[in-house]
């Protein structure tokens, strides 16, 4: 009995040993090329020292390296402190992996001015340098809705309570990109809206999800004094085929009314010194009244309003310190980008 | 007071159908567990300087979970457990949370096909559904009250994966050529279709499979075994979806002799792991691969020896999600509940051993489709269970249960190499010992209910030969020793010491979302871990008991930059079994 079991058994385990092998070779990268000495072959080179972004030139960084590395490249804005970073893993920069249009990883945006390239090699030590001039300024990638450098968008409508110290109009001082921004701010004790601008826009040539399409905004604060309690701004966007301001008794645009499609959302609280850049994507809005499907579809957007608010002083006594300060929530640079947000741009 | 209302609708909603299906009058029984937790954690005398974090902590809850069973029919049951938990300082509702936390349907049709509905504990074979022991808990002598809030909240039963979805199974008898045929089947999510904050959904992960084992005479058995899991991508907006299904045969073999019991086990399979792309343009990624073991049983009629032999090979591309998947994924963020920092820096404290086995919240339920990091620290043989890729070698154990059963001694040894190297052809080898003596000794210093004195060590070794960049050696010793003396027939003290040591090199491999090998991080391990426990337990029952612990516990690293720690806790805990 015992060995009409054995048999059998070391049959299949013969057979399977046939199968169980030892394999030549190796798995993953290879640990001497990894750890081993590291060679630059080919060292940091830029397409062009002197971009114009304008036009729509791109700088192109390419270096090659004896084996695989953790690489970081990171180009400074001398004057603008600005800067953009790029990192990867591999062993050449080439073919076009790292591609730079003028954008930056953060505030403030690059200007006209020298820059510094820095190619880091952390584990090796070794750091490559080389400069650029900018000779133009970045096209950022997107649907450009409110810049404020020409004024307000065409046929922008602009609301606003008769407060004390009311701003809501296009100034040129402090701009985040370009000449000019858009004011918004004032002192209103009784309500928790002080004013708003509508702007009509056409989007039909968007395709991309709401999740893929994303709002960014500068939003400038704390440049007058202490910022308000609890000042925000109300940003809502309308997918309603109603006509923009057919009402001319309402305040602002009908399409954000009651009955139509409107998506909200809140960038809350405004509570900064200076620019701030807010990116967020469509599909983070959430419905403020329901009038068409409640899908968020980017190609059916047709307005969008930006509302400072902030609480009131008097009405309910909520916020009494309001009383002594100036809301201020400025914008600037209002443009839509699909795929990623602005700062996710090459 | 938070309160769900979905999951009180939900109740409500199975409890009223199962009334009104009922066709006579409904059995209602109860059943569950209460258990209050307390902990007081400070810092010990060899912490070093901190004036920045609080010098001690307390925490602790009451929880009672409620199962309310009940039987419309007598082959039918609903099940749900009701979980009301209180953090200790939450007065007047605060702090205070009402849960269901299982719901099952279950019954029979016809007394012959058995289902149920809802949440579910699944396993197969080690190699395509199993839920593996983490690393930590090999050596917990003296935390078996931990142990059992881990394992609890965290659904670790009998190595099963709590799941959500159908399963049936029915068996067969038949009177010609085979004797009887058992079919079970599931089809569970492990994940539905979740918002990512990238404003992505990712699609709903499916688990299904099957097993039919047959009883071919009273001493060959043969098993199929299938699972899968698999994504479905129109649910999602991702353009990638995972399919891994693998497929398992079970030829086992049993012997009674007059002295000694033979059982013998042939495991073989394969597995298929594919990513599909949406883009046309794009390849699917699709990795193929095998495994067999082969494993002799024998145990000696009188039960005082038991002992086994086997051998395994499992290929570096087999991937089985559903076996592979750790309970401890140390590439997520985990982080210490208690003096998560420390010292006037503020570093970020790494995880101790007195982490893993006493914080619930480390530990993971989710079926995951790559390969998850571990920790070269606590293990390095085996991180993915029996099903670990790339590995061969040969494994066995000897138990001997003697003196009465008074002792029980058992080593375990295992000698694996990988079957490829891993950045250079010269591969690893491995070698485990793991020894565990028992003694339960009577009338030992005169104590009235004896003693019992458990001690536990488990060694590994990796190395690898080659160049200076290829060569690796890294050894590690866990032990642990736990002396319980019984004051009376409830009242026990008990007194445990347990380190964990390991020193040495090892690359652990970086692996990109679609599980590819691409690159390599270099470790350096030296360190220790400590921790000495004693208290008092009162015990009514195996799951009935109350115990009051102090713990001292810490970490010593070489290197100078990781401050060691030191750390001290007092701990009680009252469990009912309801």
């Amino acid at each position: 009995m015992r060995n009409r079991f054995i048999l059998p058994c070391l049959a299949v385990c013969a057979i399977l040993a046939l199968f169980g092998c030892v394999k030549d070779g190796y798995e993953g990268p290879s640990l001497n090329e990894l750890f081993g000495e590291f060679e630059i072959i080919d060292s940091l080179t830029l397409s062009t020292t002197s971009p114009d972004f304008s036009i729509d030139e791109a700088v192109e960084f390419s270096a090659t390296f004896n084996k695989p590395v953790n690489w970081q490249l990171e180009i400074q804005g001398l004057s603008s402190g600005s800067s953009k970073a790029f990192s990867g893993f591999s062993q050449a920069l080439d073919n076009g992996a790292v591609v730079w249009t003028g954008t930056s990883s953060s505030l403030p945006f690059f200007e006209l001015e020298d820059c510094a390239v820095a190619l880091s090699i952390a584990n090796e030590g070794v750091v490559l340098h080389d400069t650029l001039t900018i000779t133009g300024l970045a096209n950022f990638e997107g649907i450009r809705v409110a810049d404020f450098d020409a004024g307000l968008p065409e046929g922008a409508l602009v609301w606003r309570q008769d407060g004390g110290n009311m701003t809501f109009q296009l100034a040129d001082d402090n701009p985040l990109l370009g000449t000019g921004y858009f004011k918004m701010g004032g002192k209103v004790g009784w309500d928790w809206s002080l004013g708003y601008i509508d702007i009509p826009v056409d989007f039909s040539d968007a395709t991309v999800a709401a999740s893929e399409f994303y709002l960014n905004l500068g939003v400038l604060s704390g440049t007058v004094g202490i910022p308000a309690t609890d000042q925000f701004l109300n940003v809502s966007i309308s997918e309603s085929d109603a006509p923009f301001d057919d009402n001319q008794a309402n305040n602002g645009a009908d399409v954000f009314g009651a009955g139509n499609e409107v998506y909200r959302h809140q960038i809350r609280p405004v509570d900064w010194n200076g620019w701030e850049f807010i990116t967020v994507p469509y599909a983070d809005f959430e419905v403020k009244h329901e009038g068409g499907d409640n899908i968020r579809t980017p190609g059916d957007i047709t307005a969008i309003r930006i509302a400072c608010q902030a609480c009131p002083f008097n009405a309910s006594a909520a916020c009494p310190e309001n009383a002594d300060r100036d809301v201020q929530t400025d914008v600037d640079f209002l443009i839509f980008t699909e795929y990623s947000d602005l700062f996710g741009q090459e | 007071m938070m309160i769900r209302p979905k999951g009180l609708l939900l109740v409500s909603f199975c409890l009223w159908m199962s009334l009104c299906t009922a066709q006579e009058r409904p059995t209602v029984w109860f059943d569950g567990l209460s258990r209050s937790l307390f902990a007081r954690d400070a810092m010990g005398a060899g912490s070093p300087a901190d004036s920045v974090s609080e010098r001690s902590t307390s925490a602790g809850y009451n929880l009672l979970d409620l199962n309310v069973h009940v039987n419309p029919t007598s082959d039918m049951e609903v099940m749900a457990q009701l979980r009301v938990r209180n953090e200790l300082g939450g007065f007047f509702g605060t702090g205070t949370t009402v849960d269901v936390r299982q719901l099952t349907l279950r019954g029979t049709i016809d007394d012959k096909i058995r289902y149920q509905v809802g949440d579910m504990f699944l396993r197969q074979t080690r190699f395509t559904l199993f839920n593996s022991a983490s690393d930590a808990e090999a050596l917990s002598a003296g935390f078996q009250p931990y142990r059992d809030v881990i394992d609890y909240e965290n659904f670790y039963g009998d190595n099963r994966w709590r799941l959500q979805g159908l399963q049936t199974d029915f068996s067969l008898q038949f009177a010609r050529f085979i004797r009887t045929l058992a079919v079970d089947a599931f089809i569970t999510r492990p994940r539905g279709s979740v918002l990512t904050s990238s404003g992505t959904y990712l699609s709903d992960r499916l688990l299904g499979g099957a097993s039919a084992v047959a009883d071919i005479t009273k001493q060959w058995q043969l098993g199929l075994h299938h699972v899968n899991l698999f994504e479905v991508p129109n649910s999602g907006t991702m353009d990638v979806a995972v399919r891994n299904p693998v497929h398992c045969a079970v030829v086992h073999h049993q012997q009674s002799g007059e002295r000694w019991t033979h059982e013998t086990t042939l495991h073989a399979g394969t597995s298929n792991r594919t990513w599909v792309f949406a883009a046309e343009d794009q390849n699917d990624l699709t990795s193929s691969g095998a495994f067999w073991e082969l494993d002799s049983q024998h145990e000696s009629r009188d039960s005082l020896w038991n002992w086994n032999v086997g051998y395994r090979y499992v290929e570096p591309e087999f991937r089985s999600a559903a076996a592979q998947t750790r309970r401890l994924d140390w590439s997520s963020a985990m982080q210490p509940s208690t003096f998560a920092t420390y010292t006037n820096d503020q570093l970020a404290r790494r995880l101790s051993v007195f982490d893993l086995l006493v914080d619930p919240l480390l530990y993971n339920q989710a079926l995951a489709p790559q390969l998850m990091q571990f920790n070269p620290f606590l293990s390095n043989v085996s991180p993915y269970g029996d099903g670990t890729p790339n590995r061969m070698g040969v494994f066995g154990s000897l138990e001997w249960g003697g003196m009465k059963k008074a002792v029980n001694a058992a080593l375990n040894l295992t000698a694996l190499s990988e079957v490829i190297g891993q950045g250079t052809e010269n591969r690893r080898r491995f070698g485990r010992a793991e020894c565990r003596i028992h003694w339960a000794a009577p009338n030992l210093l005169n104590i009235e209910k004896g003693v019992d004195l458990t001690f536990h060590s488990k060694a590994e070794l990796t190395r690898r030969d080659g160049n200076e960049l290829e060569e690796l050696d890294l050894r590690s010793i866990q032990s642990s020793m736990e002396l319980k003396a019984g004051l009376s027939d409830e009242l026990t003290m008990h007194v445990s010491a347990s380190n964990w040591t390991a020193s040495g090199e090892e690359f652990l491999s970086i692996r990109d979302a679609y599980g590819n090998l691409f690159n390599f991080e270099a470790v350096q391990v030296d360190r220790s871990d400590w921790i000495f426990a004693s208290g008092l337990s009162y015990k009514w029952n195996k799951h009935t008991y109350a115990s009051i612990q102090y713990q001292w516990w810490g970490a010593n690293d070489r290197e100078e930059a990781i401050p060691d720690f030191q750390y001290q806790r007092l701990f009680f805990i009252l469990a009912i079994d309801l």
